[in-house]
C-alpha cells in the first residue's frame, strides 16, 4: 500500500489536490481537496440582483456565462418575470458559445495533453500524419510539414516554456502510446484549439461585450441588441466554429479510443446523475430544454428535479460543524483546521440529491437528454455504441474516456443548435419582434435558477427584498464532482472515478490525471459558502434561531 | 510491445461486450497502421531533460512563471483569446511558460519542480492572478501542501518583475469587497502583500476583471523585447494604458455630447448606439483603454456590445476596500451605495432627505416668525447682550453713552442712555399696539 | 423700531457684485448639474451642460479669489447701522463683537429668547457659515476639476486620497446639497430677519433708516431717520 498524491493538478480551473491509496498498482481509496476559499455569496449579499449576476461570474473564468445565466433566472424568478423571446435566442447563442469554447478548450489545450505527446510527434512523417486526418476522417487544416518545423525549432531551443515538467516518460515511456503521426496531426489541433476556442469566444465577445466575464445578459433580458451589421458577423463566425467542431472533435476522439481503450474500462464514477438543462425552448420549461433537466438514479432511472431534494453535507470539510442541510437552511463558518483526510480535508462541500452523492457534467447531460429522447442526442449515441460495437450499451460512456468523448458529442450538438438560433433570431428580427428586455414588476421575492455550466448542474438561489440580495447560495458542478465523503461516508463522484484506476507510475499516476480531468474540474467555482435563510450572524456556529 | 498489450486489452474489452475483432479494425484499421512508426524523440530535448524538467535554463525564449493565487482562471481565460500573436505564438516563440496552472502538460510535484528550478535559474519574471489571501494563515489559499502566500512570496523574491495581473492581484478584487466574511477571507494585492513582506521585486499592475490581454503583452513586449519595465503611474499601472478614461476614447462619446441617450436596457436608443451615462455607465470614471483595444479579437467590447461600464479596472493597489465590485455597486445607478453599519443607501436618499428636512423646518420657522411678529417689527432689542449683563466688570462693550438720534431732516438730538432706552421701550409699546390694532381690526 | 439701519458701507457695491455672480454661478451650477446626473432635457444636451457647468464653475473659482482678495484690500462696515468700515475681512473671523453671544443667537432663533440679540454685521453663526464658504467653494472646485481631467497627474493624489473617482464623484454631488441647503437657509434668513430693508439695500442700494451703532462701543449709538 502506498499513497500518491497530485497537487496542484494542472490543466483545470482553480486549485485541486488528489491524494490516492495505490495497492497493486491500482487506486483502493481517494480524497479529491479543493485548495481555495473565496467566499462569493456573501459578497453579493445587500447588493441588487443584477449586480449579482455581473459579479457570480467571477466565481470562474471558464464558464462566466452559466453563472450570469443561473443568477439571471433566479432574479427574474424573484421578480416574478420570464424573458423576452428575442433574449432567450440571445442567451442561448452566447451560453452555447461559452459551451463551446469550453468543450473545445478542456479536450485540447487541458485534456489532451494527457493523451498526446507533442515531443513524440516531431519524429512523425508529416506526409503520413496528413494521410492519417483522411483515414480518420478528421479535418487537417494545417500544414503539418509546417507544423513540425514550428515543432523542431521550438525543440532546438530546448526551453520546454508549457511542456516543463511534462509526464510524457510516465509509467517508464509507456504511459502515452499514440504513435508520432497522431502526435503530430493531433498536436496541430491543439494549436488550432487555441485559435478556434477564441473563435468561439468572440461570439461571445460579440453578444457579450466581452468574453470572459459578459456584460450583456442581466436581470430581465439582455442589453444586446442586433444590427444588420453584427448579425451577419455572428452567422459568419457561428459557421466557421460549426464547420471546425464537426469535422473534427469527435473523429480525434474516437482516434484515442484504440490507443487508450482502457480507459473505457475505469473512472466509472457513482453511476447516479443529475443535469438541471440548458439552453431555453420557447416554451422556457426546465424539462423541455434542448438540453433538458433531469436525475438519473441507480440503473439511470430518469426522474424530475426536485428542489427540496438537494443537501449539503460539511463534516469533512473546513466548516464549523457536521450538518448536512437543504442549501436554503444550511449554516456555515468557514474555519481551517488541518488537512487530514481521516477528518476534513477539503474547502468543497459534499452536496447530496435525495441523500446521494451525484455525478454532474456533459454526460450526466447526455445520459439524461437520451433518457428524455431528444432526437440528435439519441441518435448520436446510438450511433457511437454502434460504432464502437457495443449498440445499445449506454453504460460504455461510463468511464473516463466515456465522459471524455460525451463531450464532443455534445459539442456536435450545439454548434448546429447555433446555426438554428441565428436563423431563428434574424426570423424574429424580420417579422418586427424587438422586445429584449422586460423591466421587473416587484422588487421583493424568492427565486432559483437552474441552469448548467459546460462542466455540469449550476444551481443559484437568492431571497431578495426592495431590490436588494438578503441571501444567495450557489452549488457548482464541480462542487458535486468533487465533494469529499458524505454524510453516509460515501465518496463523493471523483473519488469514487479514482477508485480502481491502474496507477503504473507512483511519481506521475497519468491515468488518475486523466480521470480527474475527464470530469472537466472547476474548483475556483467549486469551493464557496452558505450562510443560514435568517440571514443572520455569520460568526457564530449555530444561527440564533438554532440549527434545524 | 507495450502497444500490443494495450490493444490486447482493448479487444479482450471489447470482445466481452460483443465486438469482434474485425469490426474494431474497420473502425480504427488506418490508426493502427500509422502505429508502426518508430518512436523517437528529439536529441536535443533528451538532452536537456537531464539536465532539468524545464530543459535548457537559458534560451531564446524568456522564463515565465504564471502563479494562480485566489482565482476565477478568468484571467489566463483572457489570455488565451489574444490573436496577433496568438496564445501558442506566445508559448512557443516569445516566452518559457515553465509554470503555469492551466496550460503546463505537467501535475503535482513534477510541476512544483518545474517552478523551483526556475526560481533557481534566475532571470525570470512572475505574472500572478488571483487575490493573495491571508486568511487563516494563508490556508484559505491551499496548493501542494502549502499556503498560496508562501507560493507567491518564493517566486516573487527571485523574479526581474511581478505583473500583478487582473484586478484581484492588483488589489483583492471582488474578495476584498464588504461582506460578512472578508475581513476572514483577507484578500489584497500582489503589491501590498509584498512590501509588507519585505520583498522589493518592482511590480507592475495590470488591473481589468478580464485584464485584455493586450495590456499582458504589451507589458511583456517592454520586458522581453525591450528589457524595460514600462513607465508606470502612481499606482503602478502602465501609464499608457490606464492614465485615460473609457470615457475618453469611447466609441458613443459624441452620443453623450449630444445629448443621446440610452434610458432602458434593449430599447430603440439601445439599438441607435445611444449613450449609456444614464444606465450607470462608469466610463468616466474608469481608467482603461477598452474602446481602444477592445476585447475578442477587437470584436467588440462591454459599451458597444450595449452595457455600460461596470469599472471593472478600478484598484488601489495598497487599499483592498478600494476595489471595483465596492466601489461600483450598484452597477446600473450612477453612485455607488454608501453604508452605516448595515444600512446600505444611495447618495440620493440621504441629499433628498436633509434637503427636505431643512426645507421643511424652514417653513415652519416661517410660521413661527410670522406668528411672533417678528418681522412686522414685534421685537425689541436687548440692552446689553446677555453675558454683558451677567459679567458686568469683563463686559466687551461699552454700554451707557449718549445716542445720538438723526432727525429726518439731518438735524440730530442727544439722548442719555436711559431716554433712549425708555423711548425705544415706548416705540415698541406703540409699534406692537398699531400691529395688534391692525389685527384686531381685521 | 428694533432693526438696524442699512446703509451701503454694510455691503459696498464690488461685494454686492460678487455676490450675485456667486449667486448666478450656484443657480447656473445647480441647473446644470442636476441637467448632467440626470441627462435628458430637450435642447440642453450635454455638451451644453458641461460647457455652462465648467464655465460657471471657472467663473465661481475665479471670483472667488477676487473675492477672497477684495476682502483684504476693501473696506466694508462691521455693523449694519454704521458708516464706520473696517478691512473686510474681520467681519469673517471672530471678533470681540461675537463674544459669548452665539448661544443667546441659537435662542433667539429658535424663539426661545424674546429680545433681539446685539450685535455687528454678521452674528457667530453667520461668520462660521460664511467662513466656511470659500473653503467649501474651493473643495467643490477641486472635486469639480479631479472630474473634469480624471487622469491627470495633478489631481492622482486628491483622487487617490478620497478612494477613487467614484468618491470624488459623490463628494461632488453631497457638496451640491451642502450648497443649496445653505441657500434654502440664506435666502431665508435674508428675507425674514434681514426683511425688505435688506433686500432693498443688497438689489436696489437702498438705504434704510433704523437704529446705529457704533463699532467702537459695540453698543447702539442711536437712530438714523434721514435716509
Amino acid at each position: 500500500m502506498a499513497r500518491t498524491v497530485i497537487d496542484p493538478i494542472t490543466r483545470i480551473e482553480g486549485h485541486l489536490r488528489a491524494e490516492m491509496e495505490v495497492e497493486d498498482g491500482v487506486v483502493t481509496d481517494a480524497w479529491v481537496s479543493g485548495g481555495c476559499f473565496r467566499g462569493m455569496e456573501l459578497v453579493v449579499e445587500n447588493r441588487t440582483p443584477a449586480d449579482a449576476a455581473m459579479i457570480v461570474q467571477r466565481i470562474c473564468g471558464v464558464c462566466p456565462v452559466s453563472h450570469c445565466h443561473a443568477a439571471s433566472i433566479a432574479g427574474e424568478k424573484a421578480y416574478g418575470i420570464t424573458i423576452s423571446n428575442n433574449a432567450r435566442i440571445v442567451r442561448n447563442l452566447i451560453e452555447g458559445a461559452q459551451f463551446l469554447h469550453s468543450h473545445i478548450l478542456w479536450f485540447y489545450n487541458l485534456c489532451a495533453l494527457d493523451y498526446v505527446n507533442p515531443i513524440n510527434g516531431l519524429s512523425a512523417d508529416p506526409d503520413a500524419a496528413t494521410a492519417l486526418a483522411a483515414e480518420l476522417g478528421t479535418s487537417c487544416n494545417s500544414d503539418l510539414k509546417l507544423v513540425a518545423e514550428r515543432l523542431t525549432k521550438f525543440a532546438e531551443n530546448k526551453q520546454l516554456s508549457i511542456f516543463s515538467g511534462n509526464w510524457f516518460e510516465s509509467e517508464n515511456g509507456k504511459g502515452y502510446t499514440l504513435p508520432p503521426e497522431a502526435d503530430l496531426l493531433l498536436t496541430s489541433h491543439y494549436l488550432e484549439a487555441l485559435s478556434m476556442q477564441s473563435k468561439a469566444s468572440e461570439i461571445s465577445g460579440l453578444l457579450g461585450g466581452k468574453m470572459p466575464h459578459i456584460m450583456t445578459s442581466t436581470v430581465g433580458g439582455t442589453m444586446w441588441v442586433p444590427t444588420e451589421e453584427k448579425l451577419d458577423d455572428l452567422w459568419a463566425l457561428v459557421n466557421e466554429v460549426y464547420d471546425w467542431v464537426t469535422a473534427t472533435m469527435l473523429p480525434d476522439t474516437l482516434a484515442l479510443v484504440p490507443y487508450y481503450s482502457d480507459a473505457l474500462k475505469w473512472g466509472g464514477g457513482c453511476g447516479r446523475y443529475i443535469a438541471w438543462g440548458v439552453f431555453d425552448n420557447k416554451s422556457m420549461e426546465m424539462n423541455d430544454r434542448y438540453l433538458p433537466a433531469g436525475v438519473l438514479g441507480d440503473n439511470l432511472k430518469l426522474d424530475d428535479v426536485d428542489e427540496g431534494k438537494i443537501s449539503e453535507y460539511i463534516g469533512h470539510s473546513w466548516y464549523k460543524g457536521d450538518s448536512d442541510l437543504n442549501p436554503r437552511e444550511g449554516v456555515t463558518d468557514p474555519e481551517f483546521t488541518e488537512y487530514n483526510v481521516k477528518d476534513r480535508y477539503t474547502w468543497c462541500k459534499a452536496p447530496s440529491y435525495d441523500g446521494q452523492c451525484m455525478e454532474a457534467g456533459g454526460l450526466s447531460r447526455l445520459l439524461v437528454a437520451y433518457k428524455r429522447n431528444v432526437k440528435f442526442v439519441k441518435e448520436q449515441i446510438d450511433g457511437l455504441l454502434e460504432t464502437l460495437g457495443v449498440p445499445g450499451q449506454i453504460e460504455v460512456l461510463q468511464s473516463t474516456l466515456g465522459r471524455t468523448a460525451a463531450r464532443q458529442i455534445e459539442s456536435v450538438y450545439i454548434a448546429g443548435l447555433m446555426k438554428d438560433w441565428v436563423a431563428e433570431l434574424i426570423e424574429a428580427v424580420k417579422g418586427g419582434d424587438s422586445e429584449f428586455f422586460r423591466t421587473p414588476a416587484t422588487t421583493t421575492g424568492d427565486g432559483t435558477g437552474f441552469w448548467e455550466a459546460p462542466r455540469g448542474a449550476l444551481y443559484h438561489t437568492e431571497h431578495v427584498k426592495d431590490g436588494k440580495i438578503t441571501g444567495y447560495q450557489i452549488i457548482i458542478p464541480s462542487t458535486w464532482n468533487i465533494a469529499p465523503l458524505n454524510a453516509k461516508g460515501e465518496h463523493g463522484p471523483m473519488e469514487q472515478a479514482l477508485i480502481g484506476v491502474p496507477v503504473g507510475d507512483m511519481e506521475q499516476p497519468i491515468n488518475a490525471l486523466r480521470t480527474v480531468h475527464s470530469f472537466d474540474p472547476c474548483t475556483a467555482c467549486a469551493v464557496h459558502i452558505t450562510e443560514p435563510k435568517t440571514g443572520k450572524s455569520f460568526s457564530t456556529v449555530t444561527s440564533p434561531w438554532g440549527v434545524k | 510491445m507495450e502497444m500490443e498489450d494495450t490493444h490486447a486489452q482493448f479487444m479482450a474489452m471489447m470482445e466481452a461486450r460483443g465486438v469482434s475483432r474485425r469490426d474494431f479494425l474497420k473502425l480504427c484499421g488506418a490508426v493502427v497502421a500509422a502505429a508502426g512508426a518508430a518512436q523517437l524523440t528529439v536529441p536535443q530535448v533528451a538532452q536537456a531533460l537531464e539536465e532539468s524538467v524545464i530543459g535548457a535554463k537559458e534560451g531564446k525564449l524568456y522564463p515565465v512563471i504564471w502563479i494562480e493565487g485566489a482565482s476565477c482562471t478568468g484571467c489566463t481565460e483572457a489570455f488565451a483569446q489574444i490573436d496577433e500573436p496568438d496564445p501558442a505564438t506566445v508559448v512557443l516563440e516569445m516566452i518559457s511558460l515553465n509554470y503555469c496552472e492551466t496550460l503546463s502538460a505537467a501535475a503535482g510535484y513534477s510541476m512544483e519542480e518545474a517552478k523551483e528550478q526556475t526560481i533557481e535559474a534566475g532571470n525570470y519574471i512572475l505574472v500572478y492572478e488571483g487575490a493573495v489571501l491571508k486568511g487563516w494563515d494563508g490556508q484559505a489559499l491551499r496548493v501542494a501542501d502549502a499556503p498560496g502566500t508562501e507560493h507567491l512570496a518564493a517566486a516573487a523574491k527571485n523574479a526581474n518583475a511581478v505583473v500583478a495581473l487582473g484586478s484581484c492581484a492588483v488589489n483583492g478584487g471582488w474578495m476584498g469587497a464588504t461582506s460578512k466574511v472578508a475581513p476572514e477571507v483577507g484578500a489584497m494585492g500582489v503589491q501590498k502583500f509584498l512590501s509588507e513582506s519585505g520583498i522589493s521585486t518592482p511590480v507592475i499592475n495590470v488591473p481589468g476583471c478580464p485584464p485584455n490581454p493586450e495590456w499582458l503583452v504589451s507589458v511583456l513586449v517592454d520586458v522581453v523585447l525591450m528589457g524595460v519595465i514600462p513607465e508606470l503611474n502612481s499606482m503602478g499601472k502602465p501609464a499608457l494604458i490606464f492614465d485615460q478614461t473609457i470615457h475618453d476614447n469611447c466609441q458613443r462619446r459624441g452620443h453623450f455630447e449630444n445629448g443621446e441617450f440610452v434610458y432602458q436596457f434593449g430599447s430603440e436608443e439601445e439599438k441607435k448606439g445611444y449613450c449609456l451615462y444614464p444606465m450607470g455607465c462608469r466610463g468616466p470614471q474608469t481608467n482603461a483603454n477598452c474602446g481602444v483595444v477592445r476585447y475578442n479579437h477587437r470584436r467588440s467590447w462591454c459599451v458597444e456590445s450595449g452595457a455600460p461600464c461596470i469599472g471593472c479596472c478600478e484598484a488601489n493597489p495598497v487599499d483592498s476596500g478600494q476595489n471595483w465590485v465596492e466601489v461600483n455597486t450598484p452597477f446600473f445607478s450612477r453612485h455607488r451605495d454608501l453604508r452605516i453599519g448595515d444600512w446600505w443607501f444611495q447618495p440620493e436618499t440621504v441629499c433628498y432627505g436633509v434637503t427636505a428636512i431643512v426645507a421643511a423646518a424652514v417653513v415652519v420657522h416661517g410660521f413661527g416668525v410670522k406668528a411672533s411678529g417678528r418681522m412686522k417689527g414685534k421685537v425689541k432689542m436687548e440692552e446689553k447682550r446677555e453675558w454683558d449683563a451677567k459679567h458686568p466688570d469683563r463686559a466687551a462693550a461699552q454700554y451707557g453713552k449718549d445716542k445720538t438720534i438723526i432727525e429726518e431732516d439731518g438735524s440730530t438730538t442727544t439722548l442719555s442712555a436711559e431716554e433712549f432706552q425708555k423711548k425705544m421701550d415706548a416705540d415698541y409699546e406703540a409699534t406692537v399696539a398699531a400691529i395688534d390694532a391692525k389685527k384686531g381690526g381685521k | 423700531m428694533a432693526h438696524l439701519a442699512h446703509y451701503k458701507e454694510t455691503h459696498p457695491l464690488p461685494f454686492v457684485i460678487t455676490h450675485y455672480v456667486n449667486l448666478a454661478c450656484f443657480v447656473l451650477l445647480i441647473i446644470s448639474g442636476f441637467i448632467i446626473h440626470f441627462p435628458g432635457v430637450p435642447l440642453l444636451s450635454m455638451g451644453v451642460c458641461r460647457g455652462v457647468h465648467i464655465f460657471c464653475g471657472f467663473v465661481l473659482l475665479i471670483n472667488l479669489v477676487v473675492r477672497i482678495i477684495l476682502a483684504f484690500v476693501l473696506k466694508s462696515a462691521p455693523a449694519n447701522g454704521t458708516r464706520q468700515t473696517t478691512t473686510d475681512v474681520k467681519n469673517f473671523l471672530p471678533s470681540k463683537d461675537n463674544k459669548h453671544t452665539m448661544v443667546e443667537w441659537l435662542k433667539f432663533y429658535l424663539f426661545i429668547k424674546k429680545d433681539h440679540p446685539l450685535g455687528g454685521k454678521f452674528n457667530p453663526l453667520q461668520r462660521i457659515a460664511y467662513f466656511l464658504v470659500p473653503f467649501l467653494v474651493l473643495f467643490m472646485g477641486l472635486t469639480g476639476l479631479a472630474l473634469w481631467t480624471p487622469t491627470a497627474p495633478a489631481f492622482a493624489w486628491f483622487i487617490n486620497a478620497v478612494g477613487g473617482a467614484m468618491s470624488v464623484r459623490i463628494i461632488h454631488y453631497i457638496m451640491m446639497f451642502v450648497f443649496i441647503v445653505f441657500i434654502i437657509i440664506h435666502v431665508y434668513m435674508a428675507v425674514s430677519e434681514g426683511g425688505k430693508p435688506m433686500v432693498a439695500n443688497m438689489f436696489a442700494r437702498k438705504e434704510h433708516g433704523g437704529l446705529t451703532y457704533d463699532a467702537e462701543t459695540m453698543d447702539i449709538s442711536g437712530e438714523d431717520k434721514s435716509v
